[in-house]
């Protein structure tokens, strides 16, 4: 009996295991009507605005076409995986890391349908978010949105030392002094109660002020990291007089997975540098803080960072018409206008939604995200936004697809720098040094792997 | 009586769902891991193959011999210290007179059940520099506060620490074991030969640990080398790469470079060091048991 027992047993897991291996391609044809797979990441409440509005709407456009929806925690993985299995998702959302799956050929080249006769205008795009989807001429997605870094203040604080808010007219002078006369020490332990500014130790929040002071992060041809120059050192020498003074510790992974948001929503933070995404958040978590976000402040140049998600098509799709069909509604003005005024996380990556009026009706999402109530607070707290993209002060030349090897020898020298209190220039020489090395290794490998045999 | 072959044939009809699973989700993968290395596989196309390339590639990489000594340096912190701590409450819990040691058990046994995701990030906040418990107790004694997990020197051994605290109970669970098994008469027989305890202890109970201290060493060692989920939540291998450990390197190759030609080449050596460790050991260990049979 056993043994019948275990060989049923055996039977059906290769049985099992045959069907998982031998699935046909996850899109398949039901009658006449066509199953499109889709994959987002995000919080769990981004969920309703994919299932309750747009998939909906989507299919009663299209009723030939089925939208299957997938939230995937770990998502960069899932997406490897799900293609190394050939049965990835055909339209993804793709974010930073886009650029390193593009490369490597996950998605499908889009042009011909961007440009086609049911193509959409690139010109209501705008144009930095065009970018880090571009690769050797041709196109591999439809931006959605477009985030950046700014300067979070604490109203209160300022209002206590009688100074003027941050605005776009600040440069690194005034944001020195402002960190200065901010802090506050009131029983003189070393100990400060206030922080006059605060971020976390890191590359990424050293980049805004490199790009400020004129450096870039590639070569033209984007094969070599270049932030061996004078305007990186300049940079980071300016950043290490700002962080080892006024930091609360040493880097934000350090912290006891406390960012200095959380400092910041605890009132102890007159000004503390984050992503637009975080205005959401700050207000959800601290109803009764009173803060605004300004541009960064501008050093040579006005600069800030951006990264943009965007929808791309799986190279692997066996329904490209459809699958661009469901892309460009999801890019729509109409899709990215809601996607803004529920989740305000980032701006639309479209002009015409950035410039309607909806744009400054932010609703938020019932009992989950808090709306703005006001025209006065959306001019604290978003109108930022719009004058950074107008004025096309920010940049994405920091993602290519080596982005991850030269982020980690930069933030070593980042560490180097303010740990260490290493030379800027020789620590950011060796950062270039190292990922120009690995990023060489590589290009040999593949062309070894492309010589014929 | 059935015959011998029926027998047999039971017995591999028992193992054999173990057999198989084993053989589809540890022997096949890891093949296809050696033969991946001889590739450039980067999860997307198609793997080429590349001869020896990423090999050569291993031995130019100066991150290479970084993150293995980093890796050392914490097998040399967390094994000696988890094995006296281990030795020392299992023997305090083997005392019969020791009230409530089942409940201890328990106790000591605890975290080393929880995730080591959950311990990780438990510890990060505990040891934050600024709201954290054990800087608040430091600064309430007059101490001065210290970044745990910030300062270069103090990174790796705080990581270690975490890592000892998790790891202790099953240290003391076959610490334990290995004193049930020693026979009540010959510690007895040592008394009465007017063997002091620490005499008894030295002379009598260790050399007959020696098979357990053994087992926890090369478990300990492969362990130890294989250091990743601690380093990833706790410090993302800084401050200053002090505690970027070969495994982190490799995920950080694999996963966030996608270059999984080189990262299978990594596995590989990873593999070779562990096997030679693992058989100097081993051949040691025979020469000790030897002597003590």
């Amino acid at each position: 009996m056993l043994r019948v027992l275990t060989a049923c047993a055996l039977i059906l897991l290769a049985v099992r295991m045959a069907m998982v291996a031998l699935r046909p391609k996850a899109v398949e044809a039901q009658g006449k009507q066509v199953v499109i797979e889709m994959s987002v990441w995000g919080m769990p409440w981004e969920n309703d605005l994919y299932t309750k509005v747009y998939i909906p709407e989507f299919e009663r456009q299209n009723p030939n076409i089925k939208v299957r929806f997938h939230h995937f925690e770990d998502y960069g993985n899932r997406i490897l995986l799900s293609h190394a299995g050939g049965i990835s998702p055909d339209v993804i959302r793709e974010g930073g890391g886009g650029p390193i799956w593009i490369k490597r050929g996950l998605n499908l080249p889009l042009d011909k349908y961007i440009d086609g006769p049911n193509g959409i205008d690139r010109k209501d795009f705008i144009p930095v978010t065009w970018e880090p989807l571009m690769r050797n001429g041709k196109t591999y997605g439809i931006p959605q949105d477009i985030n950046m870094l700014g300067l979070f203040y604490n109203k209160e604080i300022f209002d206590r030392a009688g100074l003027k808010y941050p605005d776009a007219t600040w440069t690194w002078k005034e944001l020195k002094e402002a960190a200065d006369s901010l802090t506050e020490d009131t029983d003189k332990d070393g100990h400060p109660d206030v922080i006059g500014l605060d971020m976390g130790w890191s590359a990424a929040t050293f980049l805004p002020f490199a790009f400020q002071a004129g450096g870039d992060v590639w070569s033209k041809d984007g094969s070599r990291a270049v932030v061996d120059s004078p305007e990186f050192a300049e940079a980071l020498a300016f950043y290490r007089s700002l962080m080892k003074t006024y930091s609360l510790a040493k880097s934000s992974s350090q912290r006891g997975g406390l960012g200095p948001d959380k400092f910041f929503e605890a009132g102890k933070v007159a000004m503390f540098v984050d992503g637009s995404w975080r205005t959401p958040s700050l207000k959800k978590n601290a109803p009764n803080l009173k803060f605004g976000v300004a541009p960064m402040p501008r050093g040579k140049f006005a600069s800030s960072v951006s990264s943009s998600c965007f929808w791309g098509i799986s190279s692997q799709t066996r329904h490209p018409d459809e699958a661009w069909k469901l892309a460009k509604f999801l890019s729509s003005t109409e899709s990215l206008t809601k996607y803004w005024q529920y989740l305000w996380v980032a701006p639309p990556a479209r002009w015409s939604a950035l410039r309607s009026a909806e744009f400054r009706n932010v609703t938020g999402a019932e009992g989950k995200i808090p709306g703005i109530e006001s025209e006065a607070e959306f001019n604290e707290k978003c109108e930022w936004i719009v004058q950074v993209l107008e004025n096309g002060w920010t940049t994405m030349k920091q993602l290519s697809p080596y982005s991850d090897r030269l982020g980690m020898h930069l933030n070593e020298a980042v560490d180097r720098v303010l740990l260490e209190n290493a030379d800027p220039a020789a620590a950011l020489k060796e950062a270039a040094q190292k990922a120009n090395r690995q990023i060489e290794d590589e290009l040999k490998i593949e062309r070894m792997a492309k010589q014929p045999r | 009586m059935r015959p011998r072959r029926t027998q047999n044939a039971w017995g591999w009809e028992f193992v054999a769902p173990a057999l198989l699973l084993i053989a589809l989700f540890v022997v096949v993968p890891s093949i296809w891991g050696i033969g991946m290395s001889f590739t450039r596989f980067d999860g997307i196309a198609k793997p080429e193959f590349v001869g020896l390339a990423n090999y050569s590639r291993l031995r130019d990489d100066p991150l290479i011999a970084a993150t293995l000594l980093n890796t050392a340096f914490y097998v040399v912190l967390t094994l000696p210290t988890g094995l006296l701590l281990s030795l020392a409450i299992a023997l305090a819990l083997h005392q019969k007179w020791f009230a409530g040691r089942n409940w201890m058990r328990g106790i000591y046994f605890l975290p080393n059940v929880t995730s080591l995701a959950a311990v990780a990030f438990v510890w990060e906040w505990l040891l934050n520099p600024e709201y954290g418990l054990i800087n608040a107790g430091l600064r309430g004694v007059g101490l001065k506060a210290l970044g745990w997990l910030a300062e270069p020197s103090l990174a790796m051994p705080t990581v270690a620490a975490v890592s000892v605290w998790h790891g202790l109970g099953f240290g003391v669970l076959i610490y334990l074991a290995g004193l049930k098994s020693i026979p009540e008469e010959v510690v007895e027989a040592s008394k009465i030969d007017g063997a002091s305890p620490w005499q008894t202890f030295r002379n009598v109970v260790w050399p007959l640990l020696t098979p357990t201290t053994l087992f926890l060493t090369i478990m300990g060692v492969i362990g130890g080398f294989q250091v990743f989920q601690s380093v990833y939540i706790m410090t993302g291998g800084g401050p200053l790469d002090k505690t970027r450990v070969y495994l982190y390197y490799l995920w950080q190759t694999a996963f966030q470079n996608l270059d999984f030609g080189y990262a299978s080449a990594m596995a590989v050596l990873l593999f070779a060091i562990l096997m030679i460790l693992t058989l100097i050991q081993w051949r040691y260990s025979q020469r000790r048991l030897q002597t003590w049979r």
